[in-house]
């Protein structure tokens, strides 16, 4: 009896996984894959990322980096290495990166929703306006 | 006796309050202000349009709100005797004490007593606070021009 | 966020606590130890460990007293930055004002609305 309960339990773990990647969230677009690819391989590796959020379009890219709690006093130099390694890896996009929390909670959001390109485009360009607010 | 005698019975009578338990009470009470301020601020990102950077602010004066509650209706000093530092460090402890001086010199008039009276306490943090950036501000620009430091 | 939250409030002890050790141990008063943090706040922003400080407790490092000499600094210094010697006066305020105009605010609130010895109307 205990051992089909353990079997059980295991089974529903596994099917509860479905191939999402708990590492990045995206928009998921297939035309947009290998940018990616791109950005997950640089952010993987790095033991400071907890978790990334991105949404590409056409035009511009938002990526949301989640640091790891105790890697948060350095936050500010590791958000500008990350911004250039993603520049260079997008390089024909108009790139938004941040590790702000409330530029996460957008972009999640956005990866959620299913946006038309242009709406897309105009939320990141007024997430970027937020961004770079001081008051 | 003379008044060394009498100074040291009475050092040796009076209670002495524990430095470590003071310090474990300013802990606690300095802990929970900036638990609750952290909250606050989390509140402020998630339903409000602020980020991580300019949330400070909102959260600041709402505390500074809070402050006037409890100092209104005389909690505040009551928190105080029980934590020192832990109710005077965080800025509710700068808000109360204008708010506090604000309305014990109410009786004196709006413009004499509030208006005079509102920054006995606070005025220290805020003199030194603005000569001190003043300062630091000063010696960083000219560090910076003679070219031994970046900014 | 649960692992943000114990941070703040261990840091926000902290800094209560070496308040405290001031009072206790200095013998100091309330007033000169609220002035030495605020000093203390200002100088390590001049040395760029506020910010940091901020980015890893948060309101642990924003609530106390200690944020306000930092505020005025980094107005101070960013300003000048950009315009030179007058942006030292300049940029001051530009990024506080909030702590100062609540308490002025809620000041005259308070007194308006609370009697005196602290009882309600």
């Amino acid at each position: 009896m205990k051992k089909w309960f353990g079997l059980l339990v295991i089974l529903i773990l596994v099917g509860c996984n479905n191939g999402k990647n708990d590492f990045m969230a995206t928009n998921n677009k297939e035309e947009y894959q290998q940018q990616q690819q791109k950005i997950e391989q640089i952010l993987k590796e790095d033991k400071h990322v907890k978790r990334v959020t991105a949404v590409f379009t056409k035009d511009s890219a938002i990526v949301g980096i989640e640091v790891k709690p105790f890697s948060k006093w350095n936050k500010q130099k590791y958000e500008k290495k990350w911004k250039k390694e993603v520049e260079k890896a997008l390089p024909d996009r108009n790139v938004v990166v941040s590790t702000d929390l409330k530029l996460i909670m957008e972009t999640d959001k956005l990866a959620k929703k299913q946006l038309s390109e242009k709406k897309l485009d105009k939320k990141i360009k007024d997430l970027k306006k937020l961004e770079k607010e001081e008051t | 006796m003379d008044p060394k005698q009498y100074d040291n019975l009475q050092q040796s009578i009076s209670p002495k309050p524990s430095i470590l338990k003071n310090c474990l009470k300013a802990f606690l009470v300095g802990g929970i202000f900036c638990t609750v301020g952290q909250l606050i601020t989390y509140i402020y990102i998630s339903y409000f349009n602020f980020t991580e950077k300019t949330a400070g602010n909102p959260t600041v004066a709402t505390m500074i709100f809070i402050a006037m509650l409890l100092t209104g209706f005389g909690l505040y000093k009551k928190i105080g005797q029980f934590a020192g530092a832990g109710s005077a460090v965080p800025v509710t402890g700068f808000g109360n004490a204008v708010i506090s001086a604000a309305i014990e010199h109410k009786t004196e008039g709006f413009v004499l007593g509030v208006g005079g009276n509102i920054f006995k306490l606070a005025g220290s943090v805020i003199v030194f606070g603005v000569v001190s950036a003043f300062v630091v501000a000063l010696v960083k620009l000219i560090l910076v021009t003679m070219g031994v430091a970046n900014w | 966020m649960f692992v943000s939250i114990v941070i703040a409030f261990i840091v926000g002890g902290l800094i209560c606590v070496i308040g405290q050790l001031l009072m206790d141990v200095g013998k100091l008063t309330p007033a000169h130890t609220l002035s030495i943090l605020v000093v203390t706040g200002a100088i390590l922003d001049g040395f760029n460990l506020y910010e940091p400080l901020i980015d890893f407790a948060g309101a642990g490092a924003t609530i106390p007293i200690t944020s306000f000499g930092n505020s005025l600094t980094h107005g101070a210094i960013a300003e000048a930055e950009k315009h030179g010697w007058i942006g030292v006066l300049t940029g001051m305020f530009e990024v506080t004002s909030s702590g100062i105009s609540a308490a002025i605010l809620f000041g005259m609130i308070g007194a308006l609305i609370f009697r005196s010895k602290g009882q309600q109307p």
